[in-house]
């Protein structure tokens, strides 16, 4: 099958309109248009879409610019922050000098190489030389996102893409980002911390006081009032009488919080017909959504998510060295 | 010296009955037969009975473990979380093993709430509860008192610890007679030789607590159940909405118990240890706020026991009685005499001072020997004896002054209802309500 290319002119550069290969799954070819626009509203297929192209091994695919269409962004739902992370941002948010910009140093940047395809490489070298590929052309680092789609909650888009489920895209991410580290190839800073499931990784947890006796987490908590007149301590519950709170000691109204009583803490109480235990200190139990699997507190995972920046010993194998750079040759 | 000696040997074998009779009479007439012949007989009688009635004793303690009912063991404070773990010990030797306990924290500012929820998750303690704003001590045993499931309300103060048997102890008075109301422990003092001040107290202590309260018990006119350490029936309590603002709340609860006609109780078997002031202005501040309570208490709160109504009594009025005359009018008096000797007949101090001495320390003496026949171990209280010569100065000028200070700022300045000890929040709703 053959697409027409839809090609429109703005600013003196050639852009694609990419409505017609989403729709047919396909890539175009490296040598169409300066800039490739996304013009689909099905947000899945976009995101599709995207991660084909990066997975591609023409280096004039995957580092060509794309921008989105304005217009559909009311239209992704879900996908929206991963489709801003795939592509080089809205056409709106990107002025005509900078785009002229990014068009002209990925121009040069390709320009080096005596053939734009990749050599057969191993998997995480080819992620690698990608990072290096794009955030080099993009002058941009690797910043995690969060993402309920991820397994963890937070997400490195692009280089999950090259994976098929988020199992693997956690592990072989962060395992890849943490050796390229290691090698001095990237730098990293701290971004923040996440507590996991023990079991299957996942950041998506469920927290619950429970029960200490029984362990039910299914618990009333009631705030206790002091009436200072007559120094009554009891739950709310003590003092409801229709609708008004009356001290069930001295049976004289309470008014004013702070004035004539207060609350000092709350105390909850246990649900089970069969415990009914009262305690003010609920231990915490964490149950994973993904695997279901209850915890406490201490037996999470304890993990860091860093950003990643290009170090200058990573630029000097993935930029100027190993995969053959025309310049090198030639000199 | 020798000169001082002289001249008071030879006033003494020339003493002029007459003019001692007209300034010491109340010592002849009061003290003398209150601390000294009514104590000794009463003391001799309520051995005596206690022997004579083992069998009776040894049923209702019987009893009690036949029913084994729960006992909620009740502490409530203010940042005395560093006394828990050896609270918590002596409660773990106990005989009577059927016992929640449970610590109340009153938003204490130190390291309490950790001590206490990690003692709890141990299961040392069995519910810990804390009021983040201090509420007072009346309201953190409220709070308590709310959640408690025994049968009997044990209140200790977080400081002290119990004999092995004194739970038990303290719980079989309820099995031997009927209607019992409150049954109140006996203190030692556990700090001792710390200081003077602590050795004094614990001469103070077996004196009037150990000794006295037994009296008073024996008489029914016991009435303070000390908040260190007493029994409660729950119910009880729950039907007098538990304890009203203090200080002195461990007293106000016992007049209200005995407003409604039970008996309240002294078990002289039942040993708690009690850490007390180390230092004399601790001491000081600790009985300006008790006798404070007498005043606020007996003569303003609790008023109507001084007049025939239909709750009146005549042991409760008896009660108050001995405690307000003891505490409150002779100390008055004392003053009274000795200012107006100083004006009237100046040369008679130099009598009188050391007159007074001898006679308090005889009175010492007398009750430190009838002491050591109720002490349970009367060696330690041996060791004390060198310090019975300033037993008449300590509880004759000490706590007699610092008393009367007391009862002179809360008459006229309602001290206690600026004592830092209650949030100001209570305390002044406390003075709105004539509490
Ligand atoms: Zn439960
Ligand atoms: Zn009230
Ligand atoms: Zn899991």
């Amino acid at each position: 099958m053959q697409i027409q290319p839809k090609i429109e002119q703005i600013n003196g550069k050639q852009f694609l309109l990419l409505n017609d290969f989403i729709d047919a799954d396909m890539l175009p070819a490296g040598d169409m248009g300066d800039v490739w626009l996304v013009n689909s509203t099905q947000g899945s297929k976009v995101k599709k879409f995207l991660r084909q192209v990066l997975r591609s091994n023409d280096r004039r695919v995957y580092l060509k610019p794309i921008l989105l269409e304005d217009s559909i962004r009311p239209f992704l739902g879900v996908d929206a922050a991963i489709i801003g992370r795939l592509s080089d941002g809205y056409f709106e948010a990107m002025s005509p000098l900078k785009l002229a910009t990014l068009i002209d140093q990925v121009h040069y940047y390709l320009n080096r190489f005596l053939n734009p395809v990749l050599p057969g490489m191993d998997q995480h070298e080819r992620v690698l030389q990608y990072i290096f590929d794009l955030a080099y052309t993009r002058g941009s680092a690797i910043i995690p996102l969060r993402s309920h789609q991820s397994l963890t909650g937070y997400a490195y888009p692009r280089i999950d893409s090259f994976f098929f489920n988020i199992k693997d895209a956690y592990m072989n991410s962060r395992l890849i980002l943490k050796k390229a580290a290691e090698e001095g190839f990237l730098v990293r800073t701290y971004h923040d911390t996440q507590h996991l499931c023990s079991d299957c990784n996942s950041g998506f947890l469920n927290y619950h006081e429970i029960c200490p006796k029984c362990k039910n987490h299914n618990l009333k908590a009631m705030p206790l009032v002091h009436h200072f007149r007559c120094a009554y301590v009891g739950p709310e519950s003590d003092f409801m009488l229709h609708d008004n709170m009356v001290c069930p000691k001295c049976s004289t109204a309470l008014r004013n919080l702070g004035v004539d009583y207060d609350k000092p803490g709350k105390v909850f109480i246990c649900k089970n017909q069969q415990c009914n235990h009262k305690f003010q200190e609920a231990p915490i139990r964490v149950c994973c959504v993904d695997c279901g699997k209850e915890h406490d507190p201490y037996e999470l995972v304890v993990k860091k998510v860093y950003e990643y920046a290009l170090a200058e010993r990573g630029i000097q194998r993935y930029v100027y060295g190993a995969h053959g750079i025309k310049t090198e040759v030639n000199s | 010296m020798d000169n001082f000696w002289n001249q008071y040997l030879y006033t003494i074998a020339h003493v002029d009955f007459q003019t001692l009779w007209k300034w010491a009479w109340f010592i002849f007439l009061l003290d003398l037969p209150r601390y000294v012949v009514l104590e000794a007989l009463i003391l001799i009688y309520s051995r005596t009975r206690r022997i004579l009635t083992r069998e009776k004793w040894e049923e209702a303690r019987e009893k009690l473990f036949a029913e084994m009912p729960l006992v909620t063991v009740l502490v409530p404070g203010h940042n005395e979380g560093k006394h828990l773990s050896r609270l918590v010990k002596s409660l773990q030797r106990q005989s009577y093993k059927n016992f929640e306990l449970i610590v109340v924290d009153d938003g204490s500012t130190d390291e309490t709430p950790i001590i206490g929820k990690s003692l709890e998750k141990k299961g040392d303690i069995d519910l810990f509860l804390r009021g983040e704003q201090r509420g007072g001590k009346a309201s953190a045993a409220n709070m308590g008192l709310r959640y408690a499931k025994g049968k009997y309300i044990v209140h200790l103060d977080a400081d002290s610890s119990l004999a092995p048997d004194a739970l038990e102890q303290v719980l079989t008075p309820f099995y031997r007679y009927d209607k019992v109301g409150a049954v109140g422990g006996n203190l030692v003092v556990r700090n001792e030789n710390d200081s003077l001040t602590t050795t004094m107290q614990f001469l103070e202590y077996i004196q009037t607590i150990s000794v006295g309260r037994m009296v008073v018990s024996k008489l029914g006119l016991y009435k303070i159940v000390s908040g260190a350490f007493g029994a409660f029936p729950k119910q009880l309590l729950m039907r007098l909405g538990g304890w009203d603002i203090g200080p002195g709340l461990d007293g106000d609860i016992t007049v209200k118990i005995r407003k409604l006609r039970y008996k309240v109780l002294f078990e002289e078997n039942a040993l708690c240890l009690t850490h007390v002031p180390v230092t004399w202005k601790a001491l000081t501040k600790q009985r300006r706020r008790w006798s404070r309570s007498l005043v606020r208490f007996r003569i303003r709160k609790h008023k109507d026991v001084w007049f025939p109504d239909r709750n009146f009594s005549l042991s409760n009025l008896l009660a108050f009685f001995e405690n307000v005359f003891f505490g409150f009018v002779l100390d008055f008096m004392w003053i009274f005499y000795t200012v107006k000797i100083a004006v009237v007949e100046p040369q008679f101090l130099w009598f009188w001072f050391p007159f007074k001495y001898t006679v308090y320390l005889l009175l010492s003496l007398v009750q430190f020997i009838m002491a050591l026949f109720v002490v349970n171990s009367p060696q330690d209280l041996l060791k004390k004896f060198i310090y019975i010569p300033l037993m008449p100065l300590y509880m004759g000028y000490y706590m007699r002054m610092v008393r009367t200070m007391a009862y002179v700022g809360e008459l006229f300045f309602f001290e206690s209802y600026k004592d830092v000890w209650n949030p100001v929040k209570t305390s002044k709703k406390a003075r709105e309500y004539g509490m």
